[in-house]
């Protein structure tokens, strides 16, 4: 037995697997339609566009807010129905070629952990497929998870080696960063008070990041190699790094030096891969329980050919419904595909009338459509669309353009938000240095 | 729990792949920490780093019949771009320069950034000209 194979081919619990992937796709579902849609405003605009690689430049249209968002809504609708209905290959293989074509297509999202997404649908793509009602505890073959672990141990390895520069070991960047929001000032002046200089202070908080990525990636490695042991040493250490993985990003979130939703997905991957066994099966069980209570009790009302037609039907409904409900460009088309997809699959279903459970992914697509207008209602995205757009139409001269989207906007807005003052201005005498709208949300302040 | 139980398994198409993804990973990546992307951080794992940290600003000029005038790119181009062009993307640059060469009837189009680094220390600039008439671009200061 080679030490490859050994080291890929090692079963995993079904409850990592389980965990991982339903409560991944559904954070990367909220990522794409509620943090990253609202940036299509300015895809394509003044015909200008650069993506990420020069071959796609040669062969891709230009990008357009329509599109980028369409994309974004489908891959989170997909997201949600692989999440509820299970990881199989080719939902894995179309969400990974949506997702990643999402961010390939421009240099405008110039967030790293997006490709670092790509790779980790990627690594789905090796998840074994497995029946809702196999135990958790049951053992299957860990290939994807052990390509997904070796992929965090190397992303970790390179986010070690590029602190390795002078300014960072000085901590000036830490220092600039945090002076956007200045949450470790506290920390710094408690530090001061007992006698440690701000020099001194930011080089040490900036310098030990270093050895505890590097410890990161080794842990990594380890319990992708170690994920059938049960001894002392190993639990131990999955232990430790699951506490230095919590106190790495927990303090990235806390003291504001955010990345979109990168944390977030770290401190799962975290969690998936150090926490012992037995609490990844309560957890994924506590996790799946109502999905899959959901599922069964849709799966033995809905059945036959007449059922599934009819589940496809109202699925279809509802994914159009909320397209033309959502008012964002390209939420119609997407949700348009989707719907066509659910037809296909209902309909492919019903007529071979076998597979196991086909009702689930027909069912999860018409809660995604659910989610999806629960989520645009409660969040900024079409705020912050309109907002954006209405700020770069008025200032390229298209002032009725401005005025429409800032309208727009208003509409959406939140509740502290007063655009009427912000507006006069466009309304009576556009200026092309006119403010964009005041913003509740902070997300905009940091890229990386 | 026993031991991992790995089936025997001779190396097959799935490792092929294996090997290609893990390759393709390391493979985007190195090319910056040996010198070969310059300042292009992009898929270096590069996150808050001493490059991001950078004060910067980009300025866009015009000529015309001997005479230069500076471009509002704020106007031209939405402000989501301002990244990118701070970052000194050569992608980028090339295809604003051109992108402003159809806009109009510049002669020339120049591109020049501005950085400081996050302890104060000035960044030689970079600038890049492309000559509307032949389409050429010139680099000077350090390519990024």
């Amino acid at each position: 037995m080679s030490a490859w194979h050994r080291y890929f081919d090692a079963d995993v619990p079904v409850a990592r697997l389980r965990l991982f992937s339903t409560v991944f796709l559904l954070l990367l579902a909220f990522d794409a339609c509620f943090v990253m849609s609202w940036r299509g405003f300015a895809y394509g605009e003044a015909g200008f566009n650069v993506a990420h690689f020069a071959w796609l430049d040669a062969i891709q249209p230009l990008p357009s807010s329509a599109s980028y968002i369409g994309l974004l809504l489908l891959a989170g609708i997909v997201a949600v129905v692989m999440a509820l209905a299970g990881v199989s290959r080719w939902r894995a293989i179309t969400l990974c070629g949506l997702f990643s074509y999402g961010w390939m297509q421009s240099q405008l999202d110039t967030y790293q952990h997006h490709y670092f997404i790509s790779l980790i649908l990627f690594c789905l793509i090796f998840f074994p497929k497995v029946d809702r009602t196999v135990p958790a505890s049951r053992r299957v073959a860990g290939r994807g998870y052990a390509l997904l672990g070796t992929t965090v141990a190397v992303l970790y390895f390179f986010t070690a080696i590029a602190k390795m520069d002078a300014v960072w070991l000085r901590g000036d960047t830490m220092r600039r960063i945090d002076r956007v929001h200045g949450n470790l000032a506290p920390l710094e002046e408690f530090f001061a008070g007992l006698g440690v200089g701000p020099d001194a202070f930011w080089s040490v908080l900036a310098t030990q990041v270093i050895p505890l990525e590097l410890f990161m990636s080794g842990a990594y490695l380890f319990a992708v190699a170690t994920r059938g042991h049960s001894d002392s040493r190993t639990r131990n250490l999955c232990w430790l790094a699951l506490v230095a993985a919590v106190g790495l990003h927990g303090g990235i979130e806390f003291f504001g030096l955010k990345i979109g939703m990168f944390s977030y997905y770290m401190l799962l991957l975290a969690f998936v891969f150090f926490l012992p066994t037995r609490v990844v099966v309560a957890v994924a069980g506590a996790v799946r329980w109502p999905v899959d209570a959901l599922l069964a009790a849709v799966g033995s009302f809905v059945s036959g050919r007449a059922g599934i037609l009819g589940l496809s039907g109202v699925a279809a409904v509802l994914l159009l419904g909320v397209g033309l409900a959502a008012d964002l460009p390209g939420s119609f088309g997407a949700c348009g595909l989707a719907a066509a997809g659910v037809v296909v699959a209902g309909g492919l279903a019903a007529g071979r009338n076998r597979g196991s459970k086909p009702s689930d992914p027909i069912f999860a697509a018409g809660v995604a459509a659910v989610l999806l207008l629960w989520g645009l209602s409660l969040s900024h995205v079409r705020f912050e669309f309109y907002g954006y757009r209405g700020t770069w139409l008025t200032r390229s001269g298209d002032v009725a353009g401005g005025l429409a989207a800032f309208e727009k906007a208003r509409r959406y807005a939140p509740p502290d938000v007063l655009l009427n003052e912000q507006l006069q201005p466009v309304r009576d005498l556009p200026r092309k240095d006119v403010a964009p709208p005041q913003k509740s949300s902070e997300r905009l302040q940091q890229t990386p | 729990m026993g031991e991992p139980q790995a089936s025997a398994r001779k190396f097959g198409l799935i490792d092929v792949v294996t090997v290609a993804f893990l390759v393709l990973q390391i493979g985007m990546t190195l090319p910056y920490y040996l010198g070969w992307r310059g300042e292009d951080e992009r898929f270096s794992w590069r996150m808050f780093s001493s490059v991001y940290a950078r004060d910067c600003r980009v300025v866009t000029v015009e000529q015309r019949a001997g005479k230069r005038q500076r471009v509002d790119l704020e106007s031209e181009l939405p402000s989501a771009w301002g990244d990118a062009l701070e970052f000194a993307r050569p992608a980028v640059i090339e295809a604003l320069l051109r992108w402003r060469c159809r806009q109009g009837d510049a002669d020339e189009v120049h591109y020049v950034r501005f950085c400081k680094e996050a302890d104060g220390t000035i960044v030689a600039p970079i600038r890049s000209v492309i000559d509307c008439g032949n389409a050429e671009i010139r680099v000077d200061g350090v390519l990024p």
